[in-house]
Protein backbone atom coordinates (compact mmCIF):
# COMPACT_ATOMS: atom_id res chain seq x y z
CA UNK A 1 0.00 0.00 0.00
CA UNK A 2 2.87 2.44 0.75
CA UNK A 3 4.47 1.34 -2.40
CA UNK A 4 1.71 2.15 -4.69
CA UNK A 5 1.49 5.88 -2.79
CA UNK A 6 5.08 6.12 -3.55
CA UNK A 7 4.36 5.46 -7.63
CA UNK A 8 1.33 7.55 -7.24
CA UNK A 9 2.81 10.43 -6.30
CA UNK A 10 6.05 10.10 -8.85
CA UNK A 11 3.67 10.07 -11.94
CA UNK A 12 4.12 13.95 -12.03
CA UNK A 13 7.61 13.88 -11.91
CA UNK A 14 8.12 11.75 -14.76
CA UNK A 15 5.57 13.72 -16.83
CA UNK A 16 7.86 17.09 -15.96
CA UNK A 17 10.83 15.37 -16.84
CA UNK A 18 9.30 13.79 -20.06
CA UNK A 19 7.88 17.12 -21.08
CA UNK A 20 11.46 18.38 -20.44
CA UNK A 21 13.19 15.76 -22.73
CA UNK A 22 10.68 16.19 -25.50
CA UNK A 23 11.02 20.09 -25.18
CA UNK A 24 14.95 19.76 -25.69
CA UNK A 25 14.50 17.57 -28.35
CA UNK A 26 12.28 19.84 -30.28
CA UNK A 27 14.83 22.81 -29.52
CA UNK A 28 17.43 21.30 -30.79
CA UNK A 29 15.99 20.37 -33.59
CA UNK A 30 14.50 23.57 -34.77
CA UNK A 31 18.19 25.09 -33.65
CA UNK A 32 19.83 22.72 -36.12
CA UNK A 33 17.72 23.04 -39.13
CA UNK A 34 17.92 27.21 -38.14
CA UNK A 35 21.40 26.97 -38.73
CA UNK A 36 21.86 24.47 -41.52
CA UNK A 37 19.57 26.97 -43.51
CA UNK A 38 21.59 30.07 -42.46
CA UNK A 39 25.05 28.36 -43.67
CA UNK A 40 23.40 27.38 -46.88
CA UNK A 41 22.03 30.75 -47.78
CA UNK A 42 25.14 32.51 -46.78
CA UNK A 43 27.49 30.13 -47.93
CA UNK A 44 25.71 29.68 -51.56
CA UNK A 45 25.79 33.53 -52.20
CA UNK A 46 29.73 33.40 -51.24
CA UNK A 47 30.15 30.53 -53.68
CA UNK A 48 27.82 32.21 -56.39
CA UNK A 49 29.82 35.49 -56.23
CA UNK A 50 33.59 34.20 -56.24
CA UNK A 51 32.51 31.60 -59.10
CA UNK A 52 31.18 34.17 -61.03
CA UNK A 53 34.15 36.11 -60.44
CA UNK A 54 36.76 33.47 -60.91
CA UNK A 55 34.91 32.65 -64.66
CA UNK A 56 35.24 36.09 -65.73
CA UNK A 57 38.79 36.54 -64.85
CA UNK A 58 39.05 33.30 -66.72
CA UNK A 59 37.39 34.63 -69.90
CA UNK A 60 39.27 37.93 -69.58
CA UNK A 61 42.50 35.70 -69.85
CA UNK A 62 41.31 33.67 -73.18
CA UNK A 63 40.35 37.03 -74.60
CA UNK A 64 43.48 38.29 -73.96
CA UNK A 65 45.35 35.74 -74.69
CA UNK A 66 43.59 35.60 -78.23
CA UNK A 67 44.39 39.27 -78.97
CA UNK A 68 48.06 37.82 -78.60
CA UNK A 69 47.98 34.92 -80.93
CA UNK A 70 45.92 36.36 -83.26
CA UNK A 71 47.78 39.43 -83.70
CA UNK A 72 51.29 36.87 -84.45
CA UNK A 73 52.21 36.11 -80.73
CA UNK A 74 52.95 32.44 -79.88
CA UNK A 75 50.16 30.35 -78.85
CA UNK A 76 51.90 29.16 -76.04
CA UNK A 77 50.69 32.28 -74.44
CA UNK A 78 47.00 31.01 -73.52
CA UNK A 79 48.28 28.11 -71.38
CA UNK A 80 51.03 30.70 -69.91
CA UNK A 81 48.63 33.29 -69.25
CA UNK A 82 45.87 30.77 -67.90
CA UNK A 83 48.81 29.39 -65.65
CA UNK A 84 49.27 32.44 -64.37
CA UNK A 85 45.58 32.97 -63.30
CA UNK A 86 45.45 29.81 -61.39
CA UNK A 87 48.59 30.74 -59.29
CA UNK A 88 47.18 33.77 -58.18
CA UNK A 89 44.01 32.28 -57.34
CA UNK A 90 45.13 29.51 -55.53
CA UNK A 91 47.58 32.39 -53.60
CA UNK A 92 45.16 35.09 -53.50
CA UNK A 93 42.10 32.38 -52.38
CA UNK A 94 39.35 34.60 -51.81
CA UNK A 95 39.25 33.51 -48.20
CA UNK A 96 38.79 29.92 -49.29
CA UNK A 97 41.16 26.90 -50.81
CA UNK A 98 39.98 28.04 -54.43
CA UNK A 99 41.65 25.87 -57.11
CA UNK A 100 41.32 26.65 -61.01
CA UNK A 101 42.25 23.81 -63.65
CA UNK A 102 41.98 23.99 -67.33
CA UNK A 103 42.14 21.73 -70.74
CA UNK A 104 43.07 23.71 -73.71
CA UNK A 105 40.71 21.72 -76.36
CA UNK A 106 42.80 20.34 -78.94
CA UNK A 107 39.64 19.25 -80.84
CA UNK A 108 40.04 19.87 -84.54
CA UNK A 109 40.52 22.59 -86.06
CA UNK A 110 41.86 23.79 -82.34
CA UNK A 111 45.78 23.24 -81.31
CA UNK A 112 46.73 23.67 -78.28
CA UNK A 113 43.22 26.00 -77.51
CA UNK A 114 43.04 28.51 -80.02
CA UNK A 115 42.09 28.22 -83.70
CA UNK A 116 43.17 31.20 -86.18
CA UNK A 117 42.16 30.89 -90.26
CA UNK A 118 45.22 32.62 -91.78
CA UNK A 119 48.89 31.92 -91.37
CA UNK A 120 52.04 34.52 -91.32
CA UNK A 121 54.65 34.54 -94.03
CA UNK A 122 55.92 38.09 -93.19
CA UNK A 123 52.12 39.07 -94.65
CA UNK A 124 48.70 37.58 -93.74
CA UNK A 125 47.50 34.37 -95.65
CA UNK A 126 44.25 33.12 -94.98
CA UNK A 127 44.22 29.24 -94.93
CA UNK A 128 41.09 29.50 -97.23
CA UNK A 129 39.71 32.34 -99.54
CA UNK A 130 36.22 32.07 -98.94
CA UNK A 131 35.54 35.20 -97.25
CA UNK A 132 35.19 33.67 -94.00
CA UNK A 133 38.21 34.44 -91.03
CA UNK A 134 37.79 33.03 -88.37
CA UNK A 135 40.07 33.81 -84.37
CA UNK A 136 38.89 30.99 -81.63
CA UNK A 137 39.73 29.80 -78.64
CA UNK A 138 38.39 26.97 -76.67
CA UNK A 139 39.21 26.10 -73.03
CA UNK A 140 37.61 23.88 -70.32
CA UNK A 141 37.49 24.66 -66.68
CA UNK A 142 37.08 23.34 -63.59
CA UNK A 143 37.10 25.41 -59.99
CA UNK A 144 36.82 23.73 -57.05
CA UNK A 145 36.50 25.22 -53.20
CA UNK A 146 36.60 23.78 -50.39
CA UNK A 147 36.24 26.09 -46.96
CA UNK A 148 35.32 25.55 -43.65
CA UNK A 149 31.52 24.71 -44.14
CA UNK A 150 30.83 23.91 -47.88
CA UNK A 151 32.87 22.49 -50.62
CA UNK A 152 31.82 23.28 -54.05
CA UNK A 153 33.21 22.16 -58.07
CA UNK A 154 32.15 23.90 -61.22
CA UNK A 155 32.97 22.55 -64.58
CA UNK A 156 32.67 24.86 -67.91
CA UNK A 157 33.93 25.73 -71.05
CA UNK A 158 34.69 29.41 -72.72
CA UNK A 159 34.30 29.72 -76.37
CA UNK A 160 35.75 33.21 -77.56
CA UNK A 161 35.37 33.23 -81.25
CA UNK A 162 35.54 36.63 -83.75
CA UNK A 163 34.41 35.49 -87.23
CA UNK A 164 34.25 37.67 -89.93
CA UNK A 165 32.61 37.04 -92.99
CA UNK A 166 33.51 39.47 -96.47
CA UNK A 167 31.63 39.31 -99.94
CA UNK A 168 32.53 41.36 -102.66
CA UNK A 169 30.26 42.23 -105.67
CA UNK A 170 31.89 43.99 -108.81
CA UNK A 171 30.55 46.92 -111.10
CA UNK A 172 33.08 47.11 -113.72
CA UNK A 173 32.60 48.08 -117.62
CA UNK A 174 34.43 51.29 -119.32
CA UNK A 175 33.56 54.15 -116.81
CA UNK A 176 32.98 52.10 -113.39
CA UNK A 177 35.29 50.17 -111.41
CA UNK A 178 33.93 50.06 -108.21
CA UNK A 179 34.02 46.93 -105.48
CA UNK A 180 30.92 46.38 -103.26
CA UNK A 181 32.14 45.32 -100.24
CA UNK A 182 30.22 43.68 -97.47
CA UNK A 183 31.27 42.41 -94.31
CA UNK A 184 29.88 41.22 -91.01
CA UNK A 185 31.77 40.97 -87.77
CA UNK A 186 30.32 38.58 -85.02
CA UNK A 187 31.55 37.80 -81.54
CA UNK A 188 30.49 34.60 -80.04
CA UNK A 189 27.73 34.84 -82.82
CA UNK A 190 26.73 38.09 -81.69
CA UNK A 191 26.68 41.01 -83.94
CA UNK A 192 30.05 43.10 -83.51
CA UNK A 193 31.98 46.06 -84.31
CA UNK A 194 35.28 47.10 -86.23
CA UNK A 195 37.87 48.42 -84.19
CA UNK A 196 39.87 49.00 -87.15
CA UNK A 197 39.98 47.78 -90.58
CA UNK A 198 42.24 47.64 -93.36
CA UNK A 199 41.04 46.37 -97.61
CA UNK A 200 43.42 45.79 -100.15
CA UNK A 201 43.01 44.08 -103.45
CA UNK A 202 44.94 42.33 -105.96
CA UNK A 203 43.60 42.59 -109.33
CA UNK A 204 45.73 39.78 -111.38
CA UNK A 205 46.98 36.44 -109.86
CA UNK A 206 50.07 36.60 -107.72
CA UNK A 207 49.84 40.35 -108.39
CA UNK A 208 50.56 43.15 -106.25
CA UNK A 209 48.63 44.14 -102.94
CA UNK A 210 47.09 47.57 -103.33
CA UNK A 211 46.12 48.93 -100.26
CA UNK A 212 42.61 50.80 -100.47
CA UNK A 213 43.34 54.22 -99.38
CA UNK A 214 40.68 55.10 -96.25
CA UNK A 215 39.31 58.33 -97.58
CA UNK A 216 38.33 56.54 -100.94
CA UNK A 217 36.72 53.73 -98.57
CA UNK A 218 33.27 54.76 -98.61
CA UNK A 219 31.33 52.90 -95.33
CA UNK A 220 28.17 52.50 -94.29
CA UNK A 221 27.07 50.68 -90.64
CA UNK A 222 24.10 48.87 -91.75
CA UNK A 223 23.25 47.25 -88.28
CA UNK A 224 23.74 43.45 -86.88
CA UNK A 225 27.37 43.86 -87.07
CA UNK A 226 27.06 44.43 -90.89
CA UNK A 227 29.17 47.16 -92.96
CA UNK A 228 28.73 48.02 -95.99
CA UNK A 229 31.69 49.65 -98.00
CA UNK A 230 32.55 50.30 -101.54
CA UNK A 231 35.91 51.63 -103.54
CA UNK A 232 37.47 51.66 -106.94
CA UNK A 233 39.40 48.87 -107.98
CA UNK A 234 40.07 48.07 -112.00
CA UNK A 235 40.30 44.45 -112.84
CA UNK A 236 39.41 42.46 -115.91
CA UNK A 237 39.06 38.79 -114.96
CA UNK A 238 40.47 38.05 -111.53
CA UNK A 239 40.00 40.31 -108.03
CA UNK A 240 40.93 39.27 -104.72
CA UNK A 241 40.10 41.54 -101.64
CA UNK A 242 41.57 40.62 -98.17
CA UNK A 243 39.83 42.28 -95.08
CA UNK A 244 41.90 42.98 -92.41
CA UNK A 245 39.98 44.24 -89.10
CA UNK A 246 40.19 44.21 -85.16
CA UNK A 247 37.33 44.03 -83.05
CA UNK A 248 36.82 46.09 -80.04
CA UNK A 249 38.67 43.21 -77.61
CA UNK A 250 41.48 43.49 -80.31
CA UNK A 251 41.19 40.45 -81.53
CA UNK A 252 42.36 40.38 -85.51
CA UNK A 253 40.88 38.77 -88.18
CA UNK A 254 41.67 38.05 -91.92
CA UNK A 255 39.50 37.26 -94.51
CA UNK A 256 40.09 37.13 -98.42
CA UNK A 257 37.21 37.03 -101.60
CA UNK A 258 37.89 36.26 -104.71
CA UNK A 259 35.91 36.91 -107.67
CA UNK A 260 37.01 35.35 -111.47
CA UNK A 261 35.47 35.47 -114.30
CA UNK A 262 35.44 38.11 -117.87
CA UNK A 263 33.60 41.03 -116.92
CA UNK A 264 34.60 43.63 -119.13
CA UNK B 1 -12.95 13.89 -1.51
CA UNK B 2 -11.98 11.00 -4.28
CA UNK B 3 -12.67 13.23 -7.12
CA UNK B 4 -9.95 15.81 -5.74
CA UNK B 5 -7.47 12.56 -5.57
CA UNK B 6 -8.51 12.10 -9.26
CA UNK B 7 -7.72 15.82 -10.65
CA UNK B 8 -4.26 15.55 -8.94
CA UNK B 9 -2.31 14.03 -11.86
CA UNK B 10 -4.45 16.09 -14.63
CA UNK B 11 -2.97 19.12 -12.26
CA UNK B 12 0.81 17.78 -12.57
CA UNK B 13 0.12 17.24 -16.47
CA UNK B 14 -0.83 20.76 -16.26
CA UNK B 15 2.15 22.14 -14.74
CA UNK B 16 4.54 20.39 -16.88
CA UNK B 17 2.89 21.83 -19.59
CA UNK B 18 3.28 25.41 -17.99
CA UNK B 19 7.05 23.95 -17.32
CA UNK B 20 7.98 23.22 -21.16
CA UNK B 21 6.26 26.31 -22.20
CA UNK B 22 8.39 28.64 -19.57
CA UNK B 23 12.04 26.41 -20.76
CA UNK B 24 10.68 26.42 -24.33
CA UNK B 25 9.95 30.28 -24.60
CA UNK B 26 13.58 31.40 -22.34
CA UNK B 27 15.73 28.96 -24.74
CA UNK B 28 14.11 30.24 -27.64
CA UNK B 29 15.57 33.72 -27.16
CA UNK B 30 19.24 32.05 -27.25
CA UNK B 31 19.83 31.26 -31.15
CA UNK B 32 19.09 34.81 -32.41
CA UNK B 33 21.74 36.91 -31.71
CA UNK B 34 25.19 35.47 -33.47
CA UNK B 35 24.17 34.46 -37.21
CA UNK B 36 22.74 37.63 -38.06
CA UNK B 37 26.11 39.37 -37.69
CA UNK B 38 28.13 36.37 -39.88
CA UNK B 39 25.36 36.79 -42.14
CA UNK B 40 25.63 40.64 -42.58
CA UNK B 41 29.51 39.64 -43.31
CA UNK B 42 28.75 37.37 -45.69
CA UNK B 43 26.54 39.87 -47.09
CA UNK B 44 29.04 42.62 -47.40
CA UNK B 45 31.60 40.56 -48.43
CA UNK B 46 29.40 38.75 -51.67
CA UNK B 47 28.17 42.55 -52.49
CA UNK B 48 31.81 43.79 -52.80
CA UNK B 49 32.75 40.87 -55.01
CA UNK B 50 29.63 40.90 -56.89
CA UNK B 51 30.45 45.33 -57.66
CA UNK B 52 33.48 44.55 -58.72
CA UNK B 53 32.38 41.72 -61.31
CA UNK B 54 30.11 43.91 -62.57
CA UNK B 55 32.57 46.90 -63.08
CA UNK B 56 34.90 44.30 -64.44
CA UNK B 57 32.72 42.83 -67.26
CA UNK B 58 34.21 43.76 -71.13
CA UNK B 59 37.22 44.36 -69.07
CA UNK B 60 36.34 48.10 -68.19
CA UNK B 61 38.07 47.28 -64.68
CA UNK B 62 41.48 46.67 -65.88
CA UNK B 63 41.13 49.54 -68.63
CA UNK B 64 40.54 51.68 -65.93
CA UNK B 65 43.83 50.49 -63.94
CA UNK B 66 46.06 50.32 -66.67
CA UNK B 67 45.05 53.93 -67.21
CA UNK B 68 45.41 55.00 -63.54
CA UNK B 69 42.19 56.58 -63.39
CA UNK B 70 41.78 56.13 -59.91
CA UNK B 71 39.51 59.19 -59.88
CA UNK B 72 37.03 57.60 -61.99
CA UNK B 73 37.04 54.41 -60.30
CA UNK B 74 36.54 55.91 -56.50
CA UNK B 75 33.49 57.08 -58.66
CA UNK B 76 32.28 53.74 -59.87
CA UNK B 77 32.62 52.22 -56.99
CA UNK B 78 30.88 55.14 -54.90
CA UNK B 79 27.93 55.04 -57.38
CA UNK B 80 27.65 51.22 -56.63
CA UNK B 81 26.96 51.35 -52.90
CA UNK B 82 24.49 53.04 -50.66
CA UNK B 83 26.04 56.31 -48.80
CA UNK B 84 25.25 54.13 -45.59
CA UNK B 85 28.22 51.87 -46.77
CA UNK B 86 32.26 53.10 -46.13
CA UNK B 87 34.67 51.35 -48.65
CA UNK B 88 38.50 51.58 -49.09
CA UNK B 89 40.18 50.34 -52.32
CA UNK B 90 43.54 49.16 -52.87
CA UNK B 91 45.04 48.00 -56.36
CA UNK B 92 48.17 46.00 -56.09
CA UNK B 93 50.27 44.31 -59.23
CA UNK B 94 51.06 40.27 -59.23
CA UNK B 95 53.77 41.38 -56.71
CA UNK B 96 51.61 42.94 -54.35
CA UNK B 97 53.21 46.39 -54.83
CA UNK B 98 50.32 48.92 -54.34
CA UNK B 99 48.87 50.64 -57.55
CA UNK B 100 46.52 53.36 -56.82
CA UNK B 101 48.84 57.02 -55.79
CA UNK B 102 45.87 58.22 -54.07
CA UNK B 103 43.34 57.07 -51.92
CA UNK B 104 40.27 55.40 -53.23
CA UNK B 105 38.25 55.74 -50.46
CA UNK B 106 34.42 56.91 -49.32
CA UNK B 107 36.22 58.77 -45.93
CA UNK B 108 36.97 57.86 -42.49
CA UNK B 109 35.89 54.39 -41.60
CA UNK B 110 33.22 54.58 -38.70
CA UNK B 111 31.92 51.52 -38.53
CA UNK B 112 32.79 48.60 -35.74
CA UNK B 113 33.32 45.63 -37.99
CA UNK B 114 35.38 45.84 -41.54
CA UNK B 115 35.13 43.52 -44.52
CA UNK B 116 37.97 42.64 -46.65
CA UNK B 117 37.68 41.43 -50.11
CA UNK B 118 39.97 40.13 -52.82
CA UNK B 119 39.35 40.29 -56.03
CA UNK B 120 41.66 38.95 -58.87
CA UNK B 121 41.46 40.94 -62.11
CA UNK B 122 42.91 39.78 -65.29
CA UNK B 123 43.02 42.51 -68.07
CA UNK B 124 42.01 42.10 -71.29
CA UNK B 125 44.84 43.37 -73.22
CA UNK B 126 47.24 41.44 -75.75
CA UNK B 127 49.57 42.47 -72.92
CA UNK B 128 48.58 40.26 -70.00
CA UNK B 129 48.33 41.94 -66.70
CA UNK B 130 46.81 40.48 -63.17
CA UNK B 131 46.02 43.04 -60.77
CA UNK B 132 44.72 42.08 -57.04
CA UNK B 133 42.02 44.75 -55.75
CA UNK B 134 41.28 44.72 -51.91
CA UNK B 135 38.24 46.27 -51.09
CA UNK B 136 36.57 46.99 -47.42
CA UNK B 137 33.42 47.62 -46.76
CA UNK B 138 31.89 48.59 -43.80
CA UNK B 139 28.04 49.37 -42.29
CA UNK B 140 28.30 53.18 -41.39
CA UNK B 141 26.33 52.91 -37.97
Amino acid sequence: MKRKRVRSSNSGQALIVTSLVITMLLLSTAYYVFEIKTDVATGQAADDSTFASIKLSSVNTVISALANVSNGGDNSVLSTDLNELASTIENQSYGENSNLQFTLSNVSPYQNGTWISWESNGTWIPLESNGTAISSACVSFLINFSGPSTTYSSQYETNVTTTLNSNIEYAGNETENNVNLTCTMLNENEPASFSDITVLYQNETDGPWFQVDPSNLQMNYNGNGTYLMSFEAYAQNFLQVSVQAHDLRGIFVVANTTLTGDWT
Amino acid sequence: MRLLNDNKGQIRIIEAFFASVLILSSLALIPSGTPITNSDTQVLSSTATHVLTALDSDGFLSTLIENSSWTTLRECVESAFSPSIWFNLTVFNDNMQQMNDIQISSGNAVGQTIVSTEYVCASVNRDYNIYIIRLQLSTVS
